[in-house]
C-alpha cells in the first residue's frame, strides 16, 4: 500500500510539474436530427467552444442550459462561442430530447450520447458536467455541478482565450 | 496485484514526455462518517465508510489507453456484499486507424436501447458491467457502422478470484454484433427534404459452462441447463421532418435461469416510440411490452449482478424529493408500459408568456403487468405518474417552476410488501437572483396520501454565492413520524468539487433507469469530493 501510494505521488507531482492538457476526443456522434457530426473537429473551429453534459432529467442542467440560453446571442456576438449540448439520455428517454429542446427554445447544437462514449472518454461521471475549450481543441477548465449565476464567470473564461 | 498496478501507473508517468500525447482524468470520493440512530436503525461497525475511484486516461492520435482504479475495502451501505474490495477496475488499449478502432481490455457498449447488451458502469448503482475481451469497431463506408465484440463479464472483482484474471472463456462468454445503417446518407433527396431512416440489427449469444438443476427428486426431474442463449434485436428509425417514430423488438430463446424459475420460455421485448416537435410544442407518444427478458451472463445471479441487458423503466425519472419517494423498478418478469409528453411553450409577449416566455409539461406514464394473451394486461396497475409542471420566469430576477402529480405505486409488485399506494403531489420551485454573485432557491413540496406513511413534507432552501459556494438546508418531514434533514455546503471552483454535509435520511430505493439500489437509513458527516483534470 506504501508503494501505491508513493508512485501516486510520484504520478501526480509529475502531472503538476508539467503542462498537461485534455483533448477532445476523436469520436461521431449524431445531432437531435440525425446527422452525424465529429465532435473533435468541431471543437478545433478556430472559436471558443462549451460542451455541457446534460439530462433531460437533471434540473441543475436545466437551470444552467436555460440561464446560458438567455445570454447566449450576446456571448455568441462578443466571442464567437459555440456550444455543443450532449444527452447522455438512454433508451426511450433519446426520443424526448428533440421535444425538450425545442420546449426550451435552445440554439445550441444538440448530440446524443446513448452509448455514454463521449462521457467515458472525457471522465464525465455525473451530469451537469461542462466543458470550456479554446479555439485549438484544448480543454481550458470545466466544471462538475452547477451553482447558479456561474454563467458570469463563463463569460468571462470566453473573454480572455476568444 | 500492487506491483501490477504501480508499473501500470509509471508507465502513464513515462508516456507524458511524449509531446502529442494527452492526458486526462478524475478522482472521485464519497464517504460517511457514520452515527448509529435507534430510531433510524441505522448501524456502522466502521467509523469511516467510502468509495473512492481513480481514473486516468491517455489519448493520442492512434492510441488511447484508460485506466481507473477503484478503493472501497469498507465501501458505503446498500451495495451488494461482493462490491467491497480494491484493485484496477477498468484497463484498456485502443488504437484507431481510419475507419477502423479495435479495444482490448475492459469494454463497454450498448446496442439500440439496450435490450440484448448494455455494458456500461454506473457508480451510484454499483454497476459496472464491462467485458474483458475485445471491441471491434468498424465504419468502412458512408452511413454503414459495424461492431462485434466478446469477452467474460466483469461481476464485482471475479478478475482477482481466478489466476486467469477473467480472461479463462471455457469458464463463461458473452459474444455480440451490431449492424447500424444510415440510409439517408446515400439520399441526396431524402437529406434534401430532412428525411432519416436508421437500420439496426444486433445479436448477442451468452455461454456458460453446462450445468444441470435437479428440479425435484420424487420423481426425479432433471434440467440439462444449454450452454449457448443467444438474443436478437432488430430496429428501424424514421424521421420526417418534424415527425419520428421508432420501432424496436428484441427475442431472447432458452435461457432458463434463477430469476425465471428455470422457465425455457423464449423472452421477448417490443418498443413503439413516435414524437412530433417543432419549437414551441411537442409530442411523445411511446408503448413498450417486455416478457421474460433479463439477460444475464450467469444463470445464478440476482440483484444487480452479471446483467447484460438494460430494460428501461418507462416513467419519468424525478428528482423533486417527495415525486421520487416511490420510484419504480422495471418488472423483469414482463410488463405492459405506456407513456405520454406534451410540451408547449408559451412565447414572449403574449398574454400567458409572459415578458419572458412560459412552458408547460404534461407528463402521462402507466406500468401494467401482463396478463391472459399477448395483449392482456393484469388487473392491478403497477405505476402511474400524471403530472402537469410549469416553468415560467416571472421577472428578470424570478423563476418558478411548479409541479402538480398523481401517482399509484404497486409497493407489493416492486418491494414485495405493503399496499397500492395512491398520493397527490404538490411541488413549488422558485428561484431568486438578488445580484450577479447572491441568488437562491426555495422548495416547498407536499404529498397526501391515505396508504404507506401518509402525508410527507419537504422543505429546501439554496444559497449560492459568488459562483463558487452553495449552502444548503433542508428538510423531509413525515406528518406524524420520522424527520429527515441535511444540511450541507458545496464548493467548486475550476475541476474541483467538494461537498460536506450532516445527514439523516430514510432507507429507501436509488434508482436510475429501471435499475434500483437500496439505500439502507444513514445518519452522519458526507464528504463528497470530485476532481477531473
Amino acid at each position: 500500500m506504501k508503494r501505491l501510494l508513493i508512485s501516486l505521488a510520484i504520478l501526480l507531482s509529475l502531472f503538476g510539474s508539467q503542462e498537461l492538457y485534455a483533448q477532445i476526443p476523436n469520436l461521431t456522434l449524431r445531432d437531435i436530427n440525425g446527422k452525424s457530426v465529429n465532435i473533435q473537429q468541431l471543437c478545433n473551429s478556430g472559436k471558443p467552444t462549451i460542451i455541457s453534459f446534460f439530462a433531460t432529467w437533471c434540473k441543475p442542467c436545466l437551470r444552467e442550459l436555460n440561464a446560458i440560453a438567455d445570454v447566449y446571442d450576446d456571448w455568441q456576438d462578443a466571442t464567437g462561442v459555440n456550444i455543443i449540448a450532449v444527452s447522455i439520455d438512454r433508451a426511450q428517454d433519446v426520443e424526448k430530447v428533440k421535444p425538450l429542446v425545442d420546449g426550451n427554445n435552445w440554439d445550441y447544437l444538440v448530440l446524443l450520447d446513448t452509448n455514454n462514449e463521449l462521457m467515458r472518454q472525457m471522465q464525465v461521471q455525473a451530469v451537469p458536467h461542462l466543458f470550456v475549450i479554446d479555439g485549438k481543441g484544448k480543454i481550458i477548465e470545466q466544471h462538475n455541478g452547477y451553482t447558479d449565476g456561474e454563467e458570469t464567470n463563463l463569460y468571462k473564461t470566453l473573454l480572455r482565450i476568444k | 496485484m500492487k506491483k501490477c498496478i504501480i508499473v501500470i501507473l509509471l508507465c502513464f508517468c513515462a508516456l507524458t514526455s511524449f509531446a502529442d500525447v494527452s492526458l486526462n482524468g478524475g478522482i472521485q470520493h464519497d464517504g460517511l462518517f457514520g452515527f448509529n440512530d435507534q430510531a433510524l436503525n441505522a448501524n456502522y461497525d466502521f467509523p469511516y465508510l467510502s468509495n473512492t475511484y481513480l481514473n486516468l486516461g491517455m489519448q493520442s492520435t492512434y492510441v488511447a489507453a484508460g485506466l481507473r482504479l477503484e478503493l472501497m475495502p469498507k465501501p458505503l451501505q446498500g451495495y451488494e456484499t461482493s462490491f467491497a474490495g480494491a484493485g484496477v477496475g477498468n484497463l484498456f488499449v485502443q488504437a484507431n486507424y481510419k475507419w477502423l478502432r479495435l479495444t482490448l481490455g475492459d469494454v463497454y457498449a450498448q446496442y439500440g436501447s439496450g435490450f440484448v447488451l448494455r455494458l456500461y458502469e454506473d457508480r451510484a448503482l454499483g454497476i459496472d458491467n464491462s467485458l474483458r475481451g475485445a471491441k471491434l469497431e468498424l465504419t468502412p463506408f458512408r452511413g454503414i457502422n459495424i461492431e462485434a465484440i466478446g469477452g467474460k463479464q466483469r461481476v464485482y472483482w471475479n478478475c482477482y478470484d481466478n489466476t486467469s484474471w477473467n480472461l479463462d472463456y471455457t469458464q463463461g462468454a458473452v459474444v455480440g454484433g451490431n449492424m447500424e445503417l444510415q440510409i439517408d446518407q446515400w439520399s441526396n433527396t431524402m437529406q434534401e427534404n430532412n428525411i432519416g431512416l436508421l437500420l439496426g440489427a444486433s445479436y448477442v449469444s451468452r455461454y456458460q459452462p453446462m450445468d444441470t438443476i435437479i428440479a425435484s427428486y420424487s420423481p426425479l426431474t432433471m434440467y440439462n441447463l444449454p450452454v449457448w442463449t443467444a438474443a436478437a434485436d432488430v430496429r428501424a428509425k424514421l424521421r420526417i421532418q418534424d415527425f419520428s417514430l421508432l420501432v424496436e423488438y428484441a427475442r431472447k430463446a432458452n435461457d432458463p435461469s434463477v430469476e425465471n424459475q428455470i422457465s425455457y420460455n423464449d423472452g421477448e421485448a417490443l418498443l413503439l416510440s413516435g414524437a412530433w416537435s417543432r419549437k414551441g410544442l411537442s409530442i411523445v407518444a411511446q408503448i413498450k411490452r417486455s416478457e421474460n427478458m433479463s439477460f444475464r451472463s450467469d444463470r445464478m445471479a440476482r440483484g444487480n449482478a452479471a446483467m447484460i441487458n438494460y430494460l428501461p423503466a418507462f416513467t419519468t425519472t424525478h428528482t423533486y424529493a417527495l415525486a421520487a419517494l416511490y420510484p419504480y423498478a422495471t418488472q423483469t418478469l414482463g410488463e405492459w408500459a405506456w407513456q405520454g409528453e406534451v410540451r408547449y411553450t408559451a412565447k414572449k409577449n403574449t398574454p400567458f408568456g409572459g415578458k419572458y416566455g412560459t412552458t408547460l409539461n404534461l407528463n402521462f406514464a402507466h406500468v401494467r403487468g401482463l396478463g391472459k394473451g399477448w395483449f392482456g394486461v393484469s388487473e392491478q396497475p403497477y405505476y402511474t405518474d400524471v403530472h402537469l409542471e410549469l416553468h415560467k420566469r416571472c421577472s428578470q430576477n424570478w423563476w418558478i417552476n411548479a409541479m402538480y402529480m398523481y401517482q399509484t405505486y404497486n409497493q407489493t409488485v416492486v418491494e414485495g410488501h405493503g399496499d397500492l399506494i395512491r398520493a397527490n403531489i404538490f411541488v413549488a420551485d422558485v428561484k431568486y437572483k438578488v445580484s450577479d454573485n447572491v441568488s437562491m432557491r426555495a422548495e416547498a413540496q407536499y404529498l397526501f396520501s391515505r396508504q404507506a406513511e401518509g402525508q410527507w413534507v419537504f422543505g429546501l432552501y439554496e444559497l449560492a454565492l459568488w459562483q463558487k459556494l452553495t449552502f444548503t438546508l433542508s428538510d423531509m418531514f413525515n406528518i406524524g413520524g420520522e424527520n429527515y434533514w441535511q444540511a450541507g455546503a458545496t464548493y467548486q471552483t475550476a475541476g474541483h468539487r467538494l461537498q460536506v454535509s450532516y445527514v439523516r435520511q430514510r432507507a429507501g430505493y436509488n434508482c436510475t433507469g429501471g435499475v434500483c439500489r437500496y439505500v439502507p437509513a444513514q445518519k452522519g458527516f458526507s464528504l463528497n469530493y470530485t476532481y477531473n483534470f
